[in-house]
């Protein structure tokens, strides 16, 4: 059995991450922990900041520094589950890539050929309702996706 | 040390004693607590069935198996709405036809699933009633620890329509674990 649990750095992938040691401990199963980065994340969040604050002029260099504290923060949570899966003897890997959100996780799901799909219910933007990533993921995949709540 | 221990660390090693009470406090809805980082237990799961099910993943069965003795809760249900629709517009006999038709398909679709749940070591039990697709389900889920709902529950997938309408709003309205499948 392999599972593949994504993670985007929020508190409802944190969740879904402790959710799925249960069932990969009971079924010896292989768990891929798996990150998608959107350079139109940093964009985003660098545009907004500096439109607001009058920064515009360093736009840039907000973004070159969001998308690097992006890639070292997921870094870091996935260090910190492979370890606390590793001390309970799980079998698992990791994978972060950079591109299309919806794209790479289909493009993942469909090369890996997981039994389970297991995600949180919302993303970092807090607990709005269950977000357009879960109707697109669902819309393209097989295998059954636990969300956790 | 802790998955929790060390997440906390490394976001906040900065930030100790009262201001971490007040981060937490204030972005609760984006930090993870210790009460919630707690596994669910799964004892109890609802998986409801309707005329639109019409077989069940051997994938799902699996992942369900990985729950050691939860009992799996079968509900099938045929829509009241529809029924009281037929009764009144054609006669109360196409209406009672209606429902003929529609629990036999249930008895047979529940049967069949609670055999293949057997087979995976799976205890489960049978209930059939004619009432609201989406508010029953999600009542019913306030009893349950997970619920594992079919994509096409509610009614039939289409090219452009992979996933009910029904099983998404249900989806969205849950606050249990839920598997789509």
């Amino acid at each position: 059995m392999k599972i593949l649990v994504l993670l985007d750095g929020s508190k409802w992938s944190q969740k879904a991450a402790m959710h799925a040691i249960t069932i990969a401990k009971r079924k010896k199963a292989q768990v891929m922990f798996f990150s998608v980065l959107d350079i139109r994340e940093a964009k985003a969040m660098a545009f907004n900041f500096c439109a607001q604050s009058d920064l515009c002029d360093r736009i840039k260099n907000y973004e070159e520094q969001i998308w690097r504290d992006m890639k070292k923060s997921i870094n870091d949570e996935i260090a910190d589950i492979l370890y606390y899966y590793n001390r309970e003897n799980v079998d698992c890997l990791s994978k972060v890539v950079e591109g299309n959100l919806h794209e790479e996780i289909v493009r993942e799901v469909k090369d890996g050929g997981y039994t389970l799909i297991v995600m949180g219910a919302y993303g970092k933007n807090a607990k709005i309702r269950m977000g357009s990533l879960f109707c697109d993921i669902s819309r393209d995949v097989t295998a059954p996706i636990l969300i956790v709540h | 040390m802790g998955y929790y221990t060390s997440l906390i660390q490394r976001k906040f090693k900065d930030v100790v004693g009262k201001r971490y009470e007040s981060v937490l406090r204030e972005y609760g809805e984006f930090l993870l607590s210790e009460e919630e980082m707690v596994v669910p237990e799964i004892h109890s799961i609802l998986l409801p069935l309707d005329i639109f099910v019409k077989e069940i993943p051997p994938s799902l069965y699996e992942v369900l198996s990985a729950y050691e003795g939860a009992r799996v809760s079968l509900v099938y249900i045929t829509d009241a709405q529809v029924y009281s629709v037929i009764s009144e517009v054609l006669s109360a006999g196409a209406g009672e036809e209606f429902m003929r038709k529609k629990e036999e398909y249930g008895h047979v679709l529940l049967n069949q699933v609670s055999g293949e749940l057997a087979a995976a070591g799976i205890e489960s039990t049978q209930r059939m009633f004619t009432g609201h697709k989406g508010e029953d389900i999600e009542k019913l889920a306030s009893s349950h620890d997970l619920v594992a709902l079919a994509k096409s529950y509610g009614s039939e997938k289409t090219e452009h329509y992979p996933i009910s309408p029904l099983a998404i709003r249900i989806a969205q309205r849950l606050k249990k674990p839920t598997i789509l499948f």
